[in-house]
């Protein structure tokens, strides 16, 4: 460019020439350009994880959603995982049910309740063993049956609802349909640890109103999930602050019991099985 | 976490990111499934309750199971014998042990399910089997009594043809007790409605008869275990 202001004080002729030289020269000056346009779109992400259903206890990754969702929506990873017995990671696919039966709670008695799962495993069998105890007739010292309590665990970048529905609901050989019996109650562990795994440490509740709210209807009966409807509803995300899946990981509980004041003896003998199947998205 | 548990979370991370990318296409309705079999098994259990000698004082015994030699709750003696075993509460001397005399013994059940009783000797018994042929044992259901702690009020008959109904036609003589003789068979529960395992339970008193013309002198104290179990 201080070439062309030199030119203007010159003769015409030379002006021509300076002129020439400057038209020759202009494709030495130009530029090309490239556009950078930095965009972070971070889409939703939530993960859902709980443990495999080899009888092992590592947790593994079940499924995740990317973006917005829906509960009829593509299902990322086919597999369906299952959820975990409550404080462990071991997966009630193998211990619900598998053999024995739901333990009992002997309550009221002089030394208190008396569970009849003595070893904790989950069932009554054999290997339970109880001692003789002491109750005093005039006193109400009932027969009652243990929840059956199941896990499973989320980590998400923003708020998620869930869909629960019921599927496969089979009260064969009773007068009633048991599912209009069993009363599920669900809540969320923010933090703690199961078998060694310590979770939620980088966590927050879900649900800006703590770990009991955003539950519709809490608790209720098993009934009122058949075709599916909301059971939560988040409106923030799980990660509070960095950290592993795990840390930023909240724990979603559920509770099964028999009717809201337990089992009785004059219920009889029975075996119900029902499919729950629960669904993340992000709406 | 533990050390152990890491690489197989970062293999499903890595699978799962791999899935991700794949999958992006379907972001708008993606979802995640996760799956619990609710199952409510409810088995037999039946509670057996007497006295505890000498004073009395009720204690409680819980046994279950489908027959008798499965047992899914084993019970640690006290009046008790192991496997849903009961000792009769308060086993008497001859008089007393007469059906007809009050202080007769008895114990009592609560159930959810139809149980069978059997009827055996205590282990060490040493007593004259020639007299204690003419000894005929026998179990008799109540549902009220006046007598002894509170019970019945919401049982009813384990045995649907009433209180006569599921014991053995032909008693069994003492002396054949030394093997397991089965003395009752019901076909229901004992509890009707909601309530205590008290209220809930049926009442079986232990008699003995003696088929003997001559009067029988002397004290015997035969120790009875029964047996409960549902079938």
């Amino acid at each position: 460019m201080a070439a062309n202001r030199v030119a203007l004080g010159v003769t015409g002729k030379i002006r021509s020439v300076l002129l020439s030289v400057a038209v020759c020269a202009a494709p030495l000056v130009g530029h090309a350009s490239i556009l950078d346009n930095p965009a972070f779109n971070v889409e939703g992400l939530v993960i859902v994880w709980s443990a495999p259903t080899d009888g092992t206890t590592t947790p593994i990754v079940n499924d995740f959603v990317i973006g917005t969702g829906a509960p009829g929506g593509t299902d990322l990873i086919s597999d369906d995982a299952f959820t975990v017995v409550t404080g462990s990671l071991l997966t009630t696919q193998d211990t619900s049910g598998a053999f024995g039966g739901i333990p009992y709670v002997i309550s009221g008695t002089a030394t208190g309740d008396v569970d009849t799962d003595s070893n904790g495993d989950g069932n009554i069998t054999a290997d339970d063993t109880i001692d003789a105890f002491v109750f005093n007739p005039l006193i109400d010292t009932r027969v009652d049956a243990v929840d059956t309590r199941t896990s499973f665990y989320v980590a998400s970048n923003t708020a998620f609802d869930i869909v629960g529905d019921v599927t496969a609901s089979d009260s064969s050989g009773l007068a009633v349909d048991l599912s209009d019996f069993i009363v599920l109650d669900m809540n969320v562990t923010v933090s703690g640890e199961d078998d060694g795994l310590a979770f939620g440490d980088a966590a927050q509740s879900p649900n800006s109103g703590g770990p009991t709210a955003g539950f519709t209807q809490n608790p209720r009966i098993l009934s009122d999930l058949e075709g599916g409807i909301t059971v939560f509803q988040g409106d923030r995300a799980t990660a509070v602050s960095p950290g592993s899946i795990v840390e930023q990981s909240v724990r979603f509980d559920q509770v099964y019991s028999i009717g809201f004041t337990g089992y009785d003896l004059a219920f009889g003998t029975f075996d119900f099985s029902a499919t729950v199947v629960y669904t993340i998205f992000v709406p | 976490m533990r050390e152990d548990q890491k690489p197989s979370l970062l293999k499903a991370f890595a699978a799962g990111a791999a899935a991700l990318v794949g999958a992006l296409a379907g972001l708008p309705d993606a979802k995640a499934d996760i799956v619990h079999q609710v199952s409510f098994e409810i088995q037999p259990v039946i509670v057996v309750w007497g006295t505890r000698p000498p004073d009395r004082t009720a204690s409680l015994a819980t046994i279950g199971g489908r027959n008798r030699s499965e047992q899914n709750i084993r019970i640690t003696p006290e009046t008790v014998y192991g496997n849903g075993s009961i000792l009769a509460a308060q086993p008497g001397d001859l008089q007393s042990l007469d059906s007809s005399n009050s202080a007769a013994p008895y114990f009592h059940v609560a159930s959810n399910a139809p149980f069978q009783i059997d009827a055996q000797l205590a282990a060490g018994q040493s007593l004259d089997l020639g007299q204690m042929a003419d000894l005929r044992l026998s179990l008799r259901a109540q549902l009220t009594s006046k007598t002894g702690p509170y019970f019945g009020r919401n049982a009813q008959w384990p045995h649907s043809g009433g209180p006569e109904a599921g014991f053995a036609a032909t008693k069994p003589a003492l002396s054949d007790l030394a093997t397991p003789k089965t003395v009752f068979i019901g076909n229901r529960k004992t509890a009707a409605r909601r309530g205590s395992i008290a209220a809930q339970s049926v009442r079986f008193v232990v008699g003995v008869s003696s088929t003997a013309n001559e009067q029988l002198e002397g004290r015997l104290v035969p120790d009875i275990v029964f047996t409960v179990y549902s079938l």
